[in-house]
């Protein structure tokens, strides 16, 4: 099962057969070795591509300054043809490699997502095309942290047997296309916080995320711990019509996993 | 510090003060114009004219006839206070204080020519503009809010003044038995605690005169903003029943007629009356002058001087401006600028070196009851390296639990700021 989840990264070609053999279920298990890498170069390197330049064609837009660094919204899209893999990288969190998308043809290459930001950074956008060049854009957002008394609360349960939420997902046709948005309940914590106690709080998050259009899978994504709490991810597909049936599933390192569905209308 | 240099400078100038030594070396007194007569611009204008002996002309462009304070205005709507008790005229800026009133709106800013111009056609020339309009609302974030008639029937009453009254007059034609909806959107927007406190005061209102009615907030936040866990627990133990908090419910979009209100991801939510707090921007005049850089919604500053990084000669203040670090949207916030911009402003039209440590402070009540008050504290100190202004550690703090005593500091407290800032 981890040589699979690694083969899926490594090789795009074989990915359409993995999905659709489906990655239903599966024991719990350690993070993936890319996301250990700690600059954006080792990350493009474990993601097998070739070359690495910057480029005004992979359009970034994140807010300037953050009020908090929970959730900031990043929308990354691009023009260029053959995208396979779309990349998110913080440069200056503890994990700074947020996300990493497996585009198909059926999705546009426009996503938005939200991330963590532990201090002020550089917010990276890759893209990997299928002939290994990938290109980025980059801009810097300031975390200023809120106001008031502003209080945060961790949670210390850690329960892989508690039952999990439903995913809200909303689907807007717009013609041919439809714009897909959808918040999962998770707590994502990134094992990086301590409690009351002084102790940390071990990491728990969703991992990898699937999502398929009558029951082909259109998008895939492997997260760390940086995606924020309660994900949202928005993508636009293609080609989508009332009576569509949209699957999204998810699966955390707990070995918990959840599939939730809606028909588009 | 800036005070002693100035008036050193005025004595070695002679004995006749900066008025006479402006005149004298630039042929007339330099003159600052004021946007807005809120806690930020008129604290500004009062002090502008203390500080530089009255040697510099100060105008105040500010449209309503008087001063409505937000804080303690949930009070009104709790029922508790009046809006007479919150309103403060403007006569003593002008007769104490030689400021020139100007009730009119300003149209736009010509930062090249440094003249701003004026809705009933003036033009008044400054040598430094202090620009504090407050908050605006994004109403193209919801939709249903922009038909004819639909922000007269659903009510931020997020300024106090005329929308106060009516929310207050909302709530009691409300049957017994009714709910009272209020949203609250993302951070950053003015006043953190706010929201929770009026749900506090509609509770209080509720409990006495109409105990079977609800107060649901919708929270497009994660968790409580501000002093989460006094709110939480007055709303489970003191309003038991009645208040019910749901947070992560983003409003993205209102149907007035049928007193809707609609999510990002969760269900519609039907209630007797709504009340929706929008998101914000900086005042109007901020945004269409070019001011508003960060995240296009608020406005970058020196926090030595509070000068604009977009255009020279130009202050903001206020709730308009892109916060530092644990600097709230507040009124007694607002206070401080407007004090730390005086000094600067000063300053800087009489060749002074600025102070290059500004320190003050935030102090913020709110109300769980028509007695009761919980604080939070904070002081916020400049950082050279940082250029921005941070929270002193282990400054300030937060309230053990509600008290009665604390509802006395909060009503004099309000007292003591609108003497500070207009008497």
């Amino acid at each position: 099962m981890f040589i699979r989840r690694r083969t899926l990264l490594q090789n795009a070609t074989v990915q359409s057969l993995l999905w659709s053999a489906g990655v239903w279920s599966r024991p719990a298990q350690a993070a993936l070795p890319v996301f250990e890498s700690k600059t954006l170069a080792q990350v493009v390197k474990a993601l097998g591509a070739k070359s690495l330049a910057a480029s005004a064609d992979v359009r970034l837009s994140t807010l300037d300054y953050a009020e908090n660094g929970a959730a900031v919204p990043v929308d990354i899209a691009t023009k260029l043809p053959g995208v396979e893999r779309i990349a998110l990288f913080v440069e200056k969190n503890p994990t700074p490699l947020i996300a990493v998308f497996q585009i198909s043809d059926a999705v546009d290459t426009a996503l938005t997502v939200h991330t963590k930001m532990a201090q002020t950074s550089d917010v990276v956008a890759v893209v990997i095309l299928s002939d290994g060049r990938a290109f980025f854009a980059k801009k810097e957002v300031k975390v200023v942290l809120g106001s008031c008394g502003t209080t945060s609360e961790i949670s210390e349960v850690v329960d892989s047997k508690r039952p999990t939420e439903p995913t809200r997902i909303r689907a807007q046709l717009q013609g041919e296309s439809a714009l897909v948005r959808m918040r999962m309940a998770h707590e994502m914590e990134s094992g990086q916080r301590k409690n009351a106690a002084g102790k940390l709080v071990p990491a728990w998050h969703i991992d990898q995320v699937t999502i398929s259009l009558n029951g082909k899978p259109v998008l895939s994504a492997d997260w760390g711990p940086g995606v924020s709490k309660n994900p949202y991810l928005q993508l636009t597909l293609k080609k989508a019509k009332p009576g569509d049936k949209l699957t999204v599933v998810w699966h955390d390192n707990k070995a918990v996993s959840r599939t939730d569905d809606m028909l588009l209308v | 510090m800036q005070r002693r240099h100035f008036l050193q400078t005025g004595s070695a100038l002679g004995t006749v003060g900066l008025v006479s030594a402006c005149a004298n070396l630039g042929g007339h007194a330099p003159k600052v114009v004021v946007i807005g007569g809120g806690y930020a611009g008129a604290t500004a204008a009062k002090y502008i004219r203390m500080w530089s002996n009255y040697g510099i002309q100060v105008s105040l462009v500010e449209p309503n006839p008087s001063f409505i304070s937000c804080p303690i205005s949930n009070l009104v709507i709790g029922g508790s206070k009046t809006i007479e008790d919150i309103t403060t005229p403007y006569d003593n800026l002008v007769k104490r204080h030689g400021v020139q009133l100007v009730r009119d709106r300003v149209l736009s800013i010509d930062s090249d020519k440094r003249l701003v111009k004026l809705a009933g056609g003036a033009e008044l020339p400054y040598d430094r503009l202090i620009v504090s309009p407050g908050v605006d609302f994004m109403w193209e974030t919801l939709p249903g809010m922009n038909k004819p008639g639909a922000q007269d029937q659903v009510l931020h009453a997020w300024k106090a003044g005329a929308q106060t009254v009516a929310l207050r007059r909302q709530l009691e034609a409300m049957p017994d038995g009714g709910v009272f909806a209020m949203s609250i959107p993302l951070a950053p927007y003015r006043c953190p605690p706010g929201p929770y406190e009026r749900a506090c005061q509609v509770a209080d209102y509720f409990s006495k005169a109409k105990p079977k009615s609800k107060v649901l907030i919708l929270d497009a936040n994660d968790d409580v903003t501000s002093k989460g866990p006094l709110f939480k627990k007055a709303w489970t133990e003191r309003y038991k029943g009645i208040v019910e908090y749901r947070n992560k419910h983003n409003v993205t979009d209102v149907d007035v007629a049928g007193k809707t209100l609609k999510f990002e991801f969760n269900d519609d939510v039907k209630a007797n009356v709504l009340n929706v707090i929008p998101a914000m921007r900086a005042g109007e005049i901020a945004v269409k002058s070019g001011l508003a850089t960060a995240n296009q919604r608020w406005c970058e500053v020196d926090f030595l001087t509070f000068e604009s990084k977009a255009a020279k000669n130009v202050h903001v203040l206020g709730d308009s401006i892109q916060i530092a670090p644990g600097m709230p949207k507040s009124g007694h916030m607002a206070n401080q600028h407007g004090k730390t911009c005086a000094a600067a402003v000063v300053a800087l039209l009489s060749d002074h070196p600025v102070n290059t440590l500004p320190i003050y402070n935030n102090t913020c009540y709110s109300f769980v009851s028509a007695q009761e008050v919980v604080h939070v504290a904070s002081v916020h100190r400049y950082d050279a390296a940082q250029k921005t202004m941070l929270t002193v550690p282990g400054s300030g703090g937060v309230s053990a639990a509600a008290n009665a005593l604390e509802g006395h500091y909060a009503l004099a407290w309000a007292r003591n700021i609108w003497a500070d800032t207009l008497a």
